[in-house]
Parts: structure tokens; sequence; C-alpha cells
């Protein structure tokens, strides 16, 4: 069974039809891309699933319960967290205050004292700047800090939309691969990108989202090599 | 000189039961981008209650601190239900409309309950005795009330307790995440209704404390007492920057030093005046308020 | 000016003075029918009415929240109270009584411009404080100022107000708010409400007539505060408290936002109702309670209120149009974009951006997510200011000109989110988009004069033409809101097209369509340009779109041009295929590194 399933959902932003009867399934332990372009409907989808967004109709399940129009902050009690485009970082925090609001749920001091060592082994970049304020980071840097930061509530779905959003190549290049250390770790992910190349490299699964449909499914490596990918992106 | 410092202590005794009102505003506004138009008529519950409390329990023939502190325990539990009630009822079912309906039910709300009052226990001031006030302490020719000792000494006490909360807990953090952020804050596993409420709870019941403190300094209470204490209250959240905690406490304190200032060195009927002139100040120079920062809309 | 055209517009008003008149002398003073009484009350009611249908222009049409409206009240009350205490005490024919009607109106007049010019550029919630503190320090002022009476007031104020003089204003502040709200200029006061930064990008400007509904409102108030002095015979503070700011407002919520009908209503239901109650004895004050209560469970309810924005009336007659707006040179750029960069804080948007648009061209901007298209836009449109480079549109540098001044010039926009002003219908959408083209003013407006006939009747046919080539006719007195997702992208770019451009600017037209809206919008973009003459610069995602529609290509990434070109030599450009799918991608297909 897999842990994510969307079953026929459809979601509205009031008269806009976003998403139009998507399917698709996130197995456990693996990575999923979302892949399109824009407006096609990918960070709406990952907003379905997290809660932000309630479907009209469709069946959204995690972990074999139904999990649809329930509130955020319940899921993430279940493992299931979404660090959102944009980052939504709180700027006027320190490094590590951001980190700590990630463990908000947590009590277990210890443990989280443990993961926050995680985060920073994992970004280094953010132990340097762990007393600095969130809102002095660069791009690249707040976005690992939002990575780092849904790392914090031990989720067993990470859902991430956009990383590579207004990043610089290298830094896009150290990012995905973190991600795969991540899902190495036992991190399922569902990864929202615009650049299709970059994400389906990572990816053991693949869909393609056009104006609020699934029109494409496949592996990673297939989607790769499709010819229809560069068709979708440059209108060939 | 000691008339400056008479003044200053006035001041600063005014000044924190204005500071104290001026939270509850400034917190519900941080979390929720609304000015409760009727928070300063829950300072007036929270007085009444009081009131009716003491003479139930004979508090007011013989009160004491023991019996004021009981009083004041049961008028904040009672504020704390109203204001979590008013939220339900009046903002809750209107978060998703556009902000001006909020604003409309506020002034309903607010009207509700002074005419509510008005209705209920009629218009007619009452004298209430809550506190064991009425001493002074005497330094040279200074003269310090025991009322004033009392409101600044728990005025103080109940922002240090806050303070706390906000900066020291973890729904004061959640309440500071929401007031950033709440799509945010929600995503990071806080109970987005639970915070608002609990902010408008937390703020009746500093309410209701300034309430019985404020009749332990103007013993005459009745239904509309709320009106000028809560606007100036909320001058002063404005004052100090809507929607920042400190700010709130500081803009209170400036509220009551400059109207004492006014009233003893210009003229008494002009202090009505300085709020609202503060008020028109701020807002044209600097709108964000002394601690705030601003916002901007994206297009 | 038309003498008879004057006369026809003035009739009813002539026609009632007379009618007044006779039933307040035969009626009202008239001891044998005892209906004195009632008579306070009928007035009382037309005093709310002034204040309510007054108030309805800033918080009902033109959607800015004022709560000091009784502040204006005051100044007018007073200023008037002063005048007729110290002039003469003999006014057989009321002339010194109106002049001083007329001062108090235009000293309050004057407190509203004081009032809302600068505080009409602060956000909703602060313009509702501010009001609030301004009434409250006029209350202030008078209550420690001798000569106005201090807290105990003015008295004895010559009785010179009955039921004609109350009721002949009554009737002349519906028929300007009436006038008003019907002509472009209402219309302009609406758009404001609705959205005002599309608003500003279709040539209103809303800050001017934010100013202006602040003015005409403080004035009718001023009015009303003369009135109801003349009248009462007394004047004091304790009459203009916030409080009555309040029951004003609640008289405009609960009738309508927008709807003179409906704040004639509320304000006679809710000035009624505590005469009523009061044969209940005791249960006086139960009124206050069950009228906020009818407040809360009405915004709950019925948000917009009980009429919304429907009027009673909701008709007109057009006669033959003429064309009064002047002609445009076609200039050899339309814009010009000379290296403009713009940096928020320590992030630079755009840098050097660069670009020339001629006369009939189809030029698109492509680019991944957050590469800057639409700051590109808004840096063409006005929203924001570069901060290095100039940026000339029909040959001027915009510097520092608002969005409607760069409306005015030629430019008009969609936009990515649609913008549309969702409470009106199509028509008037559209029909407020030709405002600015118009020259007809305010006073015109209401004096129905020939020009703003005329006017109005050009602007329908207009707006028809317009909504016929989008294929919306038959949607055109439909709301907004209501229309399905494509119709609202048409209706939008049928509104830019009203302003009359010669550059249309289109954000992600297609966003959100389906394949074959997509090839419609593709045919519909071409004829536009064939039918209007207009250059057309669009912001796209769909390449088959793109592709398919542009005569020319820029492409943008993380703020910089990194290519231009045809669209074919776009598609095989080794660093657009690099922006958009990843430099490995590119280095697989085309080998080794892309060209610089």
């Amino acid at each position: 069974m897999a842990l994510l399933q969307l079953d026929n959902v459809d979601v509205f932003y009031g008269a806009i039809h976003a998403l139009r009867g998507v399917s698709f399934q996130v197995g456990e332990g693996e990575i999923v891309t979302l892949i399109g372009a824009n407006g096609a409907g990918k960070t709406t989808t990952l907003r379905a699933v997290s809660g932000m967004l309630k479907p009209a109709t469709g069946k959204i399940m995690y972990a074999g319960a139904e999990i649809g129009g329930l509130k955020p902050h319940k899921l993430v009690a279940q493992g299931l967290c979404h660090a959102p485009e944009g980052r939504g970082i709180f700027p006027n925090l320190t490094v590590t205050e951001n980190l700590r609001l990630g463990a908000f749920l947590r009590r277990d001091e210890p443990a989280i004292k443990a993961d926050l060592e995680r985060g920073f082994t994992l970004f280094p970049r953010l132990r340097e700047r762990a007393t600095q304020m969130a809102g002095t980071l660069s791009g690249g840097e707040q976005q690992m800090l939002a990575i780092a930061r849904a790392l914090m509530a031990r989720p067993r779905l990470l859902l991430l939309d956009e990383p590579s959003l207004g990043l610089a190549p290298q830094l896009v290049e150290t990012i995905f691969n973190t991600i795969q250390e991540i899902n190495k770790q036992g991190v399922t992910i569902l990864l929202v990108e615009q650049n299709a190349h970059l994400a389906l490299g990572i990816a053991h699964h693949g869909y393609v989202l056009e104006t609020g449909s699934v029109v494409q499914t496949g592996t990673g490596q297939e989607l790769l090599k499709a010819p229809e990918i560069r068709k979708a992106y440059l209108g060939e | 000189m000691t008339e400056l410092l008479q003044h200053l202590v006035d001041g600063i005794s005014q000044g924190a039961i204005y500071a104290l009102i001026a939270l509850g505003y400034t917190m519900v506004y941080g979390v929720l981008q609304l000015i409760n138009f009727a928070h300063g008529d829950v300072f007036m519950v929270g007085a009444m209650i009081g009131y009716y409390f003491a003479r139930a329990t004979g508090e007011s023939s013989h009160p004491s601190v023991l019996g004021a502190l009981g009083v004041t325990l049961v008028s904040m539990i009672g504020c704390g239900l109203i204001g979590f009630l008013i939220e339900r009822i009046a903002y809750r079912p209107l978060r998703s409309a556009p902000r001006l309906n909020s604003l409309i039910t506020a002034i309903g709300m607010s009207f509700f309950l002074e005419y509510g009052g008005q209705f209920a226990v009629g218009p007619n001031p009452r004298s209430a005795t809550i506190l064991p006030t009425g001493g002074a302490v005497h330094f040279g020719g200074l003269s310090v009330g025991e009322a004033d000792v009392i409101i600044v000494l728990s005025s103080a006490a109940m922002m240090l307790i806050l303070q706390y909360i906000v900066f020291h807990t973890r729904m004061g953090t959640a309440m500071r995440a929401v007031s950033w952020n709440a799509q945010v804050a929600s995503l990071m596993g806080v109970n987005i209704d639970l915070v608002i409420s609990f902010t408008f709870v937390l703020g009746s019941v500093l309410a209701a404390v300034a309430g019985i403190l404020y009749s332990a300094k103007y013993p005459k209470i009745d239904p509309l007492m709320g009106l000028m204490p809560g606007l100036k209250a909320f001058v002063a959240a404005v004052l100090g920057g809507i929607g920042n905690v400190p700010g709130a406490m500081l803009g209170g304190l400036l509220l009551g030093l400059a109207e004492q200032l006014v009233s003893g060195y210009v003229s008494s009927s002009w202090k009505d005046a300085v709020a609202f002139s503060l008020l028109i100040l701020i807002l044209l120079v600097r709108p964000s308020g002394l601690l705030g920062r601003g916002t901007a809309e994206k297009v | 000016m038309n003498v008879a055209r004057a006369l026809r517009s003035w009739l009813p008003f002539f026609v009632a003075i007379p009618v007044l008149w006779v039933i307040e002398q035969k009626v009202a003073l008239n001891p044998d029918f005892g209906l004195e009484y009632l008579f306070v009350n009928i007035n009382h009611i037309g005093i709310a009415i002034i204040l309510a249908v007054s108030l309805n222009l800033v918080n009902g049409l033109t959607g800015q929240f004022s709560i000091g409206h009784a502040g204006f009240m005051a100044v007018g009350g007073y200023v008037a109270a002063v005048m007729m205490m110290r002039g003469p005490t003999d006014d057989p024919y009321r002339i010194f009584f109106l002049l001083s009607l007329l001062a108090g109106g235009g000293a309050a007049a004057l407190a509203g411009w004081l009032v809302g010019k600068p505080s009409l550029r602060l956000r909703g919630d602060y313009l509702a404080i501010v009001t609030l503190g301004f009434g409250e320090i006029i209350r202030v002022i008078i209550e420690n100022t001798q000569f106005f009476g201090g807290a105990i007031g003015l008295s004895p104020i010559p009785h010179r107000a009955d039921f004609a003089f109350i009721w002949a204003v009554v009737i002349i502040t519906i028929l300007v708010a009436k006038r008003l709200r019907d002509s472009t200029h209402g219309r302009a006061f609406l758009s404001v409400r609705e959205d005002e930064v599309a608003a500003e990008a279709m040539g209103i400007d809303t800050t001017g007539y934010k100013v202006m509904a602040f003015i005409i409102a403080a004035f009718f108030a001023g009015l009303a505060g003369g009135l109801s002095g003349a009248f009462e015979g007394n004047l004091a503070p304790q009459s203009f408290t916030f409080v009555r700011s309040f029951e004003i407002v609640a008289m405009v919520v609960l009738g309508g936002m927008g709807s003179i009908t409906g704040a004639t209503i509320a304000a006679t239901v809710l000035t009624i109702l505590p005469e009523l109650l009061r044969g209940l004895g005791e249960l006086a004050n139960a009124r206050m309670v069950i009228y906020s209560v009818a407040l809360i469970v009405l915004m709950l309810v019925r948000p917009r209120g009980l009429l919304g924005t429907r009027e009673l009336w909701d008709f007109f007659k057009r006669k033959a149009p003429k064309e009064p707006s002047p002609k445009r040179e076609a200039s050899e750029a339309l814009i010009d974009v000379r290296k403009a960069t713009i940096r928020f804080g320590g992030l630079t948007a755009v840098s050097e951006f660069s670009l020339q648009v001629k006369p009939r061209e189809l030029v698109a901007l492509i680019g991944p997510n957050g590469a800057g298209k639409t700051t590109v836009f808004n840096l063409l449109t006005g929203v924001y200011a570069p901060t290095e480079g100039r940026i000339n549109v029909m040959g001027r540098d915009t510097r520092g000109l608002s969005p409607h001044a760069i409306a005015h010039l030629g430019v008009a926009r969609t936009f990515q989110n649609i913008r549309l002003f969702r409470e009106l219908s199509a028509f008037d959408n559209v029909r407020i988009a030709c405002h600015h083209l118009t020259r007809e003013s305010m006073a015109a407006a209401v004096r129905h004069g020939e020009l703003s006939e005329q006017e109005e009747a050009w602007i329908a046919e207009r707006a028809n033409e317009l909504l016929d080539v989008m294929g919306l006719s038959a949607r055109r007195d439909e709301l907004s809101k209501n229309l399905p997702y494509g119709e609202q992208r048409r209706l939008e770019i049928a509104r830019a097209l009203a302003t009359g451009p010669q550059v249309l600017l289109l954000d992600e037209p297609a966003a959100g369509t389906n394949n074959r809206e997509k090839v419609e919008l593709m045919q519909l973009i071409r004829s536009i340009r064939d039918r209007f003459g207009v250059a057309v610069v669009l912001i796209e995602h769909d390449m088959k779109l793109v592709m398919g529609v542009s005569e020319r290509i820029l492409v943008l990434d993380h703020g910089v041009t990194i290519a231009q070109g045809l669209p074919r030599e776009i598609q095989s450009n080794p660093r657009v295929i690099e922006a958009y799918l990843g430099e490995k991608y590119a280095k697989e297909h085309f080998g080794g590194a892309a060209p610089a």
C-alpha cells in the first residue's frame, strides 16, 4: 500500500478549476516528483495534501487513512510535513529558533537537540549561521533552513515545493544531493519542481501535470528520455 | 519638583491601566489583524463582575487583600469566557470575509455589551469597593495613594507574567508565529483556532484585572465606562505599534504620562485631546508605531 | 447653458419646494392637527437620511471606512449656529439662514479635505482609526472653547429650519447622490472600492476620488448639522461623540454598502425604532441591544447589507453618440526601456532590462518562475519605480508618474491573478475603463449637463462594442465574479482595451485555460492587434501559445535577459533550454557548454 494516494482529486480556487481529477501515489521510501509548467497545478496539489486547501471531490489517503480536508497542524502530528513555496521562514528569528519551531509539536528535548545536530551536519552552512537572523541568510541558505526545519518534525512524508526556485546552480546541486541523502535516511519525499531535469534525475517516479491533470507518468529515467518533456516545456 | 514627580506618579499609574487594556488590543491585532472594538467593554464587564461579586461576598464592606484577589480571579474567569465567546460568535465565522465585516461586528459587539449592560443593571453609576485602599504613603511633599501602589505593582506583575507567556512558553511562541505568518505556522503544527481563542482569553483576562484596578482609583463604575479608556488604550496600542506586545506597554505608559503632564501643566479639560492628537501624529508620521514595522501589498 | 435642459433636470426639485412648504405651513405647524410630535420624528428622520446618504458615498460607494462623520456634522452645525446667533435677529426669507447653512457645509467640506488628504493613503483599518480620532478631537475642541459654548453648548439658536427646509435638503442630497452614482464618476468611485490597483491601472486617480468623496460627504454632513441646530434650537458636543458616528455607520451598513435607497430606508427605520419602543417603557434600552444584535447577525448572514449595491432605479435613455476623445500620435517606439534595474533590499529582481516596443508588434516575455517578468510589467505601468535606468512611454519619461497617469499615456494591462471589479457587472467593468477618456465634471454629472449625457451614450456604445468583440454580449449584465474563468480573462482584456491603449500588456492570459481555449486565445490576440492597432506584450508560460502568437521573444532568468529573437531561434537556444530544463539537460542534448 502506498504511503500517499490521491484518487480523482478536484480543487477549486473560487471559480478556477485548478486540479481536475488528479490521481497518483507515493510509495514509502520513494522520491516522487511532480513536474510541469507554471500554473499546471503542482503547488496546488501539495497544498491539498498538506491541508492548506480542501479538495472539492476525490480522496487523499495517507498511511491508509483519509486526510482530505484535515487542518495542516493535525497532519504534522502524523508525520506529514510541507516546506512551502517561498520557503516561509521567519526572518526575525535566528536560524536555531526557526529550526526549533519546526519541532513545535515535540517535547523530547534531548532528541530535539540531537535532531538539531543532525540538521547542522546535513547543512554545515546553517551551523555557521546558527545564531544569525534568518532574514539575513541568502536565498539558498534560507532554502536549506526551510528543509532542515521541516525535518525537525521527524516527518515520514516530506513535501518539498520548488526547492530550486531562485537559487544559483551550484547551490541547487548541493540541495538535490541532500534531498537524496535525506531519502536514504528513510524519509519519503514528494517533490514539486519546475526544473524537470534535476527532479527526474533523483526521482523514482514522476508525474507530469498540465493544466490541472496528470498527462504522463513513468519512472524518473523513463521520463528523462522522453521527447514529450521538451515539448511540454518548450512547445515544439 | 514634587509637583512634577506627583504628575509622573499619576501618569505611570494611569498608564499602567492603559497598558493592560492595550495589550489585549495589540495581541488580537497581531494574530487576526482585527481591531476588537469590543475590548474596552470587556474591561467594563471586568469591573462590573468585580463590583457584584464583592458585594455578594461581603468583600465591599470589609475589603481585604485576599478577598480582592478572590474577586479578581472570578472576574478574570468571567471575562476570559466572554472574550472566548465574542471571538467564536462574532469573528470566527467572518475569518475569510472582507475585513470590513469584522470591524462592523466588532462595533456591534461593543454596542451589545454597553447597552446590554445598561439594560441589565441600569445606567446609573455605582460605587465599587473591592480593594483595601484609601490610605496614602508620603515622601516629603509627594503623596502616593495606596491605590496607585497596588495598581503599579499589580500591572507590573501581570505584564511580567505576560512577557513570560509570550516569550518563554510554547503557546507564546505559537502566538508569535501566527502573528508573523499564520499559514506557515499551521504547517509546523500550530493549531491556529486554538491560538486565536487563547489570545482572546488572555487579552480579556488582562482587561478584567485592569477593570478591577481602575475601580480602586475611580470607584464610580457604569456600563459606559469602557468607552473612553478603551479608545485611549487603543490609541496607546497604535502608538507603540499595533501587534507589538512591548509596544503596547510602552504606548500605554507614554500616553498616561502625556495625559497627566498636559492635565497638570496646561488644563485638565484638554486631557482627552492628548490621546487623539498623539494618534493622528503617529499615524501621519510613522504609521507602524514606535516599535512596529510595516507591510506592503503584492501586485 | 441650455435653459430648457437645466429646467428639466432640476424640475423634481422645483416642484417639491412649494409642496413641502404647503405641508409645513398647513399641516405640520397647524395646532389643530396636533401632529407636532409626528413631524418632530419626520424631521429627525430627514436629518438621519442626509447623514446616512452622505456617508454612503464614502463608506459604501468608495469603500473607505470612515467612522468620524459626526465630527463633520459638528463642524457644520457649530459654524452655522454661531453665524445665526450673531447675525440679524430677523430673517423672514431665510436668506441669512441659507448663507449660514452653506458656510457650515463649506467649513465641514474644508475639514473633510484637511482630514482626507493626508489620511487617505493609509490602509483601511488605519483610516478608520484616524477618522475616529479626528471626530473626537473636534468634539474635545468644541467642549473646551467658550466661543462654541463649551460643554454646555450653544443656545438658543433661532428656529429657522423646519419640515420644508430639512426635507428640501434631503431631496437635494438624494438627487446629487443618485446622479453622481449613475454617472461615470460614480463608477469611478465604485472601482476604487472594488480594486484600487486595477482602478489605477485603468486610469482612475484613486487618491483624488477618495478625497473628493470625503469632501462631498463632509459638506452634506455639515448641512445636516446646521439644520439640526436650527431645528432643535440648541447644539451640544455630547451629540457628536463617536457613538453617533457609529450609529450613522450602522445605517449605511444595514442599508447595504453603496445603496442610496438602502441607506435611506435604514436611516428611517433606525430613527423610528426607539420611538416605537418608547411605548414599551423599560424596554427602551432594549432597542439598542436589539439594534446591536441585528448588526452582528446581519454581518454574519448578509454581509452586503439589506440591499447590497442595488437601487430602486436602474434605467436610462440614450441619444445619438458623439466621440469626444482626442486622437493620439503614433510615435516610433511606443515603449522604450533602457537598462532598467530594480532592487528590493539586497535582491536584484530585474537587471539592466531593455526593450523597445513598436506599434502593432506582438512581443512575448518568457522565463522560469521568479524570473522577474511581472516585475517588468509593474515597472512599465508605474507600480514600481526603477532603481536605475530609464523607462519611456510614448516618448515621456515615466519617472514619478503614478499608474493612472501612465494608463492615460496609452498603456493598459491585465493581471496574473485577474483583478476584475468583482461586484460589478461586465458592462460596468468595461465602462469604468472608459472613464479617463471623458471630460465631464462631477457638477455636470449632477445637473445632467449636455456633455454628460453625450458622454454616457458614447461610453455605453463603446462598452457594448468591446463586449461584442470579446464574445461577452450575452453576459453584459452579469456580475463579473459569476462569470466562468475563461470569460473573466476575456473580460479583463476587454476592460483593458476600453482605456484606448496603444500598448496592451497581458500577464499570463492563458493561465488556467484548457487547450481549446488557448487556441481561441491565440486567434483573439491576433485579431485584437489587427482590429485595434495595438502592440501586445505578453507574459506566458504556455510555449505553444507563445510560439504561435509572438513575432519576437525575450527570455528572462533571475532578472537577466538571456536571449532575444525570433520564436524558432529561442526554441533551439541552448541557454534558454538550460534555464528551463537544467544545465545537465542542455549538455546532454547539445553537448559541451552553452554559449555565453
